[in-house]
């Protein structure tokens, strides 16, 4: 494009193209919507099916657990080297998806805490001292990716690693120092607290980018 | 007769103000290949829409590279809005 003249209706098929275009490949928060619904309603299905039909079903609920924790994690990966690709421009949705991110990824220690909990209550002992190797390999990478963290590049892994530490943390000195776990104990706090993630980290962004993409076709309409 | 905006009946400018409209910013890269412009040409356009106060441009340095970003203000926000009505009372008296 050129600094040249044109006439009206060239005008308003411009401004439509390069708001189309601007807007194309842009994330409209359906993704979290669907994840998150699909998590919610799994983590429900597991719990009654673990309450009235068979307890056994609470073990298959950890590895369904284990199962969506990795999805969640490679989606997050996946998306997040997308955005650094088009880091060029950042919007609203953009906003968004990283406050709630960075939110889910912090709470992810209460996930991690639950994990050695289930570990620990359906007798899985083959993990052992690995736990400090790991929460210490962590708190390395903590110090580590803090040095980096003045280029803004690390901010969201050192977000992430934190809150895995402690929950890491938190869950050995529970084991190891407080009262033995039941196993229904590890159930309903696991569920509790994957569905406050999920509602968090993935249904309200998720709602609210489709609310604003509503607004933002709406205004293309006005325009 | 309906006057439209002089700065903003331009090809370059009015597609740079249109892509700023749909962001909340975007570097120079991004706004050089959504308009398939030349950077010298780009430039001057962004200069004069920054003059004009309707676009705020920050030059950033990270770590060694330099960064141009450029986001739409309220007052450029107006004037696109004022623009298009302008535009489709135009159209709709023709």
């Amino acid at each position: 494009m050129e600094d040249i003249k044109i006439t009206e209706q060239e005008s308003l098929d411009i401004i439509q193209k390069m708001i189309d275009k601007t807007r194309q490949g842009m994330f409209n928060g359906k993704p979290l919507l669907w994840f998150g619904y699909v998590l919610a309603i799994g983590i429900i299905v597991f719990n009654l099916l673990a309450f009235y039909v068979n307890e056994a079903w609470a073990e298959n609920l950890v590895i369904f657990y284990l199962i969506t924790l990795g999805v969640a994690i490679i989606s997050i990966t996946i998306f997040m080297e997308n955005r650094k690709k088009k880091s060029h421009v950042s919007s609203y949705s953009d906003r968004i998806v990283y406050g709630a991110w960075s939110i889910g990824l912090i709470f992810m220690g209460l996930v991690c805490y639950f994990f050695l909990q289930a570990i620990y209550a359906y007798g899985i002992v083959a993990v052992g001292y690995m736990q400090f190797v790991l929460a210490g390999f962590l708190y390395m990478t903590n110090l580590f990716s803090g040095i980096a963290q003045s280029t803004g590049k690390m901010l969201l892994v050192t977000k992430a690693t934190y809150g895995v530490t402690f929950g890491l943390f938190g869950g050995i000195a529970t084991t190891l120092f407080g009262d033995n776990v039941s196993s229904m104990k590890v159930l309903i706090e696991g569920s509790f607290i994957f569905l406050f993630v999920v509602v968090v980290a993935l249904i309200i962004p998720g709602h609210r980018l489709c609310v604003w993409n509503r607004q933002q076709t709406d205004a293309k309409k006005v325009a | 007769m309906i006057e439209l905006d002089p700065l903003l009946h331009s090809q370059l400018r009015l597609a740079i103000m249109s892509i700023l409209l749909s962001v909340e910013s975007a570097d120079f890269v991004y706004l050089r290949t959504q308009t398939e412009s030349t950077a010298g040409n780009l430039s001057i356009q962004l200069d004069k829409l920054s003059e004009a106060g309707y676009i705020n441009v920050n030059k950033l340095n990270e770590g060694n590279r330099p960064r141009t970003l450029c986001s739409i203000t309220e007052k450029g926000r107006d004037a696109m809005a004022a623009y298009t009505q302008a535009l489709r009372s135009y159209l709709a008296g023709l």
